[in-house]
């Protein structure tokens, strides 16, 4: 992943998202219509005010003025509530817009899992792309909604003006748009190279205090303390004129912008005295014009802030969409088969026979290959015990029965029907797995049991439990199945996470269940218990044990070992 | 609201956020003046029916006091931002500096993701807080005052109104301020809280996928999502009532004054020009306090990092130092000093003209002496009573639940820091008697997690022993078995690595790791045997480096997966801080 990217790709990537989480046409038209009114009613108190003191010096009765007192009364009023309806209305949609795009990317990776994410997850890539999303979540409310009610606001105030005389309204324009397009986009094209320069020198110095700390432990143990300081101390100094620069156009156009707002005032003050010396404005009317023309200005102010987040949104969007676009190993097929599996047993559950036949396999297309022309005849309802060293491709036939990476010579069939011809879900649901790196969640054990089957009730649960020995330890917690898990299992031992997850895999009743060295963290006493209570379980259905050390039970069908990627069977004495 | 302990550790800063306030009470002031003259043209316009060659002088002279206003503004803003540069540099050169001191020990993993992020993005939140939120406050008092004093000099009976609704908005920005204080507290921790389930939804992608239950990831994804956003929506709906309550204020009491001044204008108590300036000038009381409730959330962001920073700089540093300047000669009897000089001469002998084999041969025996440990903070020990011992040559394999003391084993032994009670010793000499330098040369340490740093493959070997050989390091990157991925890298042992470079896999960083400790070539090393999720044939070649790293040297590792177990010379059990068994 490069961070090298042009503008160009941005922006398509940023509508890109518009798409797939929806544009919220209605949501962004309401947000910029109560931003208008905001705006529009601080014109109008300004606007009426002016009038009303104008009016005063000449008349001597208030009666006449109630109407216009009432205007302002009622501006005063407008602006304060809508002001309050917008910022309500903006956060509602933010909050779903959010949402959405959580669930955009999380059906994103869902493809993506584990084959391409097993690479991202090693580092902290994935936190960093979190914090993209919340990047984004203000992409429509500062960078969509404050360009329309400008553009509404500003064409309010000179429509207003030109009502007067159309020079008045021109004028005011043209120093509008200096101030809120011109301005900034100069800047920006001045300021380029060195904000560029300095965005990415901060985050290189960001990335070498990441670095740094993340590795202090590491620079310790040899003896390498001066390196973090030294390459920060570096960073920083290299940024300074950078730095000086940026800071000067900053102050710049600052300045030019208050510059801009008071001649803009004095250039219709100035037309208006004219005006009315010949005659063609009611001297009533002087006041309005420049403070008409100030109001305006306020609604190009969050303009450069929109410019500045439209940046941050773009860098946000292209890691988004450079990873949720990456192609994953395992497609869904165009025309997926449905499998068909016979009922056994009572009560009556599916069954499915697994025969492999010249499966050949590598992870990577240069790399060496993992299984090689592997044969295997699984009938349904054995118990099959793997052995071999590691590396040697158990493990990885446990990968590929789940669909987790793609096979492309040789076949897999389940019950007469080639796995990658099946819909996904249903070939997933047919296969079961126990790894060492499977994940609990942070919840309650009870909802991390439900994974294995979403219909069961407490007994059931406790029932799988009872099968691998925790039903015990389980009814003795404070708080039963209602005790949390711990960030990915943490509160919990090795060896209770391990038989919590083979209680979960039971629940599934898969025809196929491969526990791949998912004993192993069990002394021997327990490990037989936990696999008796398996077998008890499934009798029936297929089991598959993948262990490091073939286990000291009498009632094995089938012993495989593994050597070299292919598959050979010991005969059981 | 004024950060004086911050000023007085950083008078530079201080200066230029006082030239800031200062140019930035000058372009107020000279908008008061402005809004005075404005008020003049309208009036010589409006009343005096003066032409526009007339105004024209008076029209010159604003637009001159609009650059001498322009001039202030920019001056202001360069003088905010030096000031911020200045300040972050400092404060993050001074983190760093005390980190450095802090070392490992106290940094536990928790610790660093936190530390990372207050350096990170809460000093860059310090940028807000210096250029916009302190000048914004500074102004907030100074301008609403002359401006005070401006109306009263005009037309004293408007400051009535502004004396009474000055006051509330105060107290309302103070509500403001409490509010959103406890606030941007729950939301941040509502946001944390919904990144991590988000983070371990995303983690447990592939077990959801295993059981069909992806779909129901996304709903979850949606349900929880959308409930917090209703809940900090409601949160967030007393905060916009609080400034609507604000916001409304300040109107009310720009549209009292107008018609206040009406009523008065019309009975001829007033005079035009200063009826209009007073108006003009009405919203400028306001101006500063709204613009500081906008910035109010700035404030409280740099406040926090301020406080996250303070809260660094607070850790307690460890004995890093070298401690044979450190260790109190009167505990220490004469003979053993000299016993342990020897030590140094003969290990640094081993070290320089030694392979592997007579290194180790030289190495002798660790044994853990009745270990005990606790963190400062913690309410229990880490370890208590662990006794055991890694002969030479041995192989010995740590196993136990996380949270056993395992890793506060390993940092006692890489002496990140010291035991509270009992002692490491070699060869019956206490470890921390031998200067650390010396015992660098003596253990090698391949972490769990390791970290890779910006620059070339080679460098990146060559960690702990800057300037090596390419021969040198290509031996050792064969002992970790990654010479071959590694010339497979686009420019082979050259290629930059780190946030800007290539990004290796986890099994590649592993097997640098395992280079780094092997090129240092010493007679111990301590392996923290990988967990994460490799595919199996990159598992594989991690574990026949590992085997290759420990061939002839003695082994203290702290295992993870059964195999490495089972092929261990001895097993030792920790569980809870304690040795429960160590068998075979």
């Amino acid at each position: 992943m490069t961070p090298s990217t042009t503008a160009k790709p941005g922006a398509r990537n940023i509508s890109r998202i518009v798409r797939s989480v929806g544009s919220y046409r209605w949501w962004v038209t309401a947000t910029a219509l109560l931003s208008f009114i905001t705006l529009g009613a601080g014109i109008g108190l300004l606007a009426m005010s002016a009038f009303l003191i104008s009016k005063s010096a000449l008349v001597d009765s208030t009666i006449t003025l109630a109407l216009t007192i009432l205007g302002v009364r009622v501006f005063a009023m407008t602006r304060a509530v809508s002001r309050y309806a917008e910022r309500y209305v903006g956060h509602l949609g933010t909050f779903k817009i959010l949402t959405r795009i959580r669930i955009w990317f999380f059906r994103g990776m869902e493809p993506l899992a584990p084959a391409v994410l097993s690479e991202h997850r090693s580092g902290d890539l994935l936190t960093r792309i979190l914090s993209d999303i919340d990047t984004l979540q203000d992409l429509y409310l500062r960078v969509l909604v404050p360009p329309l009610a400008a553009a509404l606001a500003v064409g309010l105030g000179c429509i207003l003006l030109a009502g007067f005389s159309p020079w008045l309204g021109g004028a005011l324009f043209i120093f509008v748009c200096l101030c809120g397009i011109a301005i900034p986009l100069a800047m920006q094209s001045l300021t380029r190279s060195s904000s560029s320069s300095l965005v990415q020198d901060q985050a290189n110095l960001n990335a070498t205090l990441v670095e740094g700390i993340t590795g202090i432990a590491d620079l310790v143990a040899f003896g390498r303390q001066d390196l973090l300081q030294g390459r920060a101390g570096h960073i920083t100094a290299a940024q300074q004129p950078a730095r000086k620069q940026l800071a000067h156009a900053r102050g710049i156009a600052a300045g030019l912008t208050a510059l801009l707002v008071g001649l803009a005032a004095l250039t219709v003050l100035g037309f208006g005295v004219s005006l009315l010396s010949a005659g063609s404005l009611d001297g009533v009317y002087l006041a309005i014009l420049p403070l008409v023309a100030i109001a305006t200005f306020e609604a190009v102010g969050p303009l450069s802030a929109a410019y500045e987040h439209l940046d941050k949104s773009r860098a946000a969007a292209t890691r988004l969409v450079d990873l949720v676009d990456t192609t994953p190993t395992v497609l869904q097929p165009p025309q997926p088969a449905v499998l068909k599996l016979e009922k056994r047993g009572s009560p009556p559950r599916d069954v499915a026979d697994l025969s492999i036949a010249n499966l050949s396999f590598r992870y990577s297309q240069h790399g060496p290959l993992v299984l090689k022309n592997a044969h295997l005849e699984i009938p349904a309802g054995s118990f099959v015990v793997v052995t071999g060293a590691s590396g040697s491709g158990k493990s990885t036939l446990a990968h590929l029965l789940l669909r987790f990476w793609e096979y492309s010579q040789g076949s897999i069939q389940l019950s007469g029907s080639e796995l990658n011809l099946l819909d996904l879900d249903q070939a997933r649901s047919a296969v079961a797995l126990v790894a060492q790196h499977d994940h609990l969640f942070d919840t309650t054990l009870r909802d991390n049991l439900l994974l294995g089957d979403s219909r069961a009730d407490d007994q059931r649960l406790l029932l799988a439990c009872d099968a691998v020995c925790l039903g015990d330890w389980i009814q003795g917690l404070a708080a039963g199945l209602d005790e949390r898990a711990g960030e990915n299992g943490n509160r919990l031992s090795g060896g209770e996470r391990q038989r919590l997850m083979i209680a979960r895999a039971l629940l599934t009743e898969a025809p196929i269940l491969i526990l791949d060295e998912a004993t192993e963290h069990l002394d021997a006493k327990m490990q037989l218990k936990v696999l008796d209570g398996v077998l008890n379980w499934r009798s029936g259905l297929t089991t598959i044990l993948i262990t490091h050390e073939s286990p000291l039970t009498s009632n094995i069908d089938m012993h495989l070992h593994c050597k070299d990627g292919s598959f050979s069977e010991v005969r059981v004495e | 609201m004024w950060p004086r302990s911050l000023f007085a550790e950083h008078p530079l800063v201080r200066r230029w956020v006082i030239v800031s306030v200062l140019c930035g009470t000058a372009a107020a002031a000279i908008l008061v003046a402005w809004t005075i003259l404005l008020a003049g043209v309208i009036n010589d316009g409006f009343i005096q029916k003066q032409s526009f060659g007339d105004v024209l002088p008076l029209l010159e002279l604003m637009a001159v006091l609009l650059l001498l206003r322009a001039a202030c503004i920019w001056l202001a803003e360069i003088s905010s931002q030096r000031a911020s540069g200045l300040l972050r540099s400092q404060i993050r050169s001074d983190t760093l500096a005390h980190l450095v001191r802090v070392g490992p020990a106290g940094l536990s993993n928790e610790r660093t993701a936190e530390i990372t992020t207050t350096l990170g993005q809460g000093i860059d939140s310090l940028d807000p807080y210096l250029s916009r939120f302190l000048p914004a406050a500074a102004l907030s008092a100074i301008v609403p005052a002359g401006v005070f004093v401006t109306i009263g000099i005009l037309d004293p009976w408007t400051t009535l109104i502004l004396l009474f609704t000055g006051p509330m908005l105060i107290l309302l920005l103070a509500v403001i301020g409490r509010r959103t204080r406890s606030l941007t507290e729950q939301r941040f921790e509502q946001l944390g809280w919904l990144s991590s389930f988000y983070l371990d939804m995303i983690q447990g992608l592939a077990t959801l996928k295993a059981f069909g239950r992806a779909e129901e990831g996304a709903e979850m994804v949606e349900q929880v999502s959308r409930r917090y956003g209703e809940a900090t929506m409601d949160v967030l709906r007393t905060a916009f009532q609080t400034s609507l309550m604000m916001e409304w204020a300040a109107t009310a009491a720009t549209a009292l004054v107008a018609v206040q001044i009406s009523f008065r204008l019309i009975r001829g108590d007033l005079s035009f020009d200063l009826a209009l300036a007073v108006l003009m000038l009405t919203p400028e009381f306001f101006a500063p306090l709204r613009r500081l409730a906008i910035e109010y959330h700035a404030g409280q962001e740099g406040n926090t990092a301020l406080e996250r920073i303070a809260e660094i700089t607070a850790i307690p540093t460890q004995r890093l130092a070298n401690p044979s300047t450190e260790t109190p000669a009167a505990e220490t009897p004469a003979t053993e000093d000299r016993s342990t000089s020897q030590i140094k001469s003969l290990e640094s002998g081993a070290v320089q003209f030694g392979a592997v084999q007579s290194g180790a041969a030289q190495f002798g025996a660790v044994q853990f002496d009745s270990v005990g440990f606790t963190y400062p903070e913690a309410n229990s020990a880490a370890l208590e009573q662990v006794s055991f011992e890694i002969r030479h040559g041995e192989t010995v394999a740590l196993v136990g639940p996380s949270g056993a003391g395992k890793s506060t084993l390993a940092k006692l032994l890489m002496q990140f820091m010291q035991p509270d009670q009992g002692q490491i010793c070699r060869d019956g000499i206490p470890i921390q008697r031998i200067e650390h330098s010396e015992w660098r040369r003596v253990i090698s340490w391949v972490p769990q997690q390791p970290a890779v740093f910006a620059g070339t493959v080679a460098e990146n070997i060559a960690l702990g022993k800057p300037g090596s050989s390419l021969t040198q390091i290509r031996k050792a990157a064969r002992v970790a078995c990654a010479e071959e991925f590694i010339d497979a890298l686009p420019e082979g042992f050259n290629t930059l690595l780190g946030e800007n470079g290539l990004r290796l896999s986890g099994g590649q960083r592993q097997r640098l790791a395992i280079a780094r400790a092997a090129i240092m070539n010493t007679p111990l090393v301590l392996l923290d045997e990988f967990t994460a999720h490799l595919d199996e044939e990159t598992e594989a070649q991690v574990v026949s480096a590992m085997a290759s790293l420990m061939q002839g040297r003695t082994a203290l590792v702290i295992a993870h997966r059964a195999a490495t177990i089972a092929s261990a010379d001895r097993i030792v059990n920790l569980e809870a801080g304690h040795v429960i068994e160590a068998t075979r």
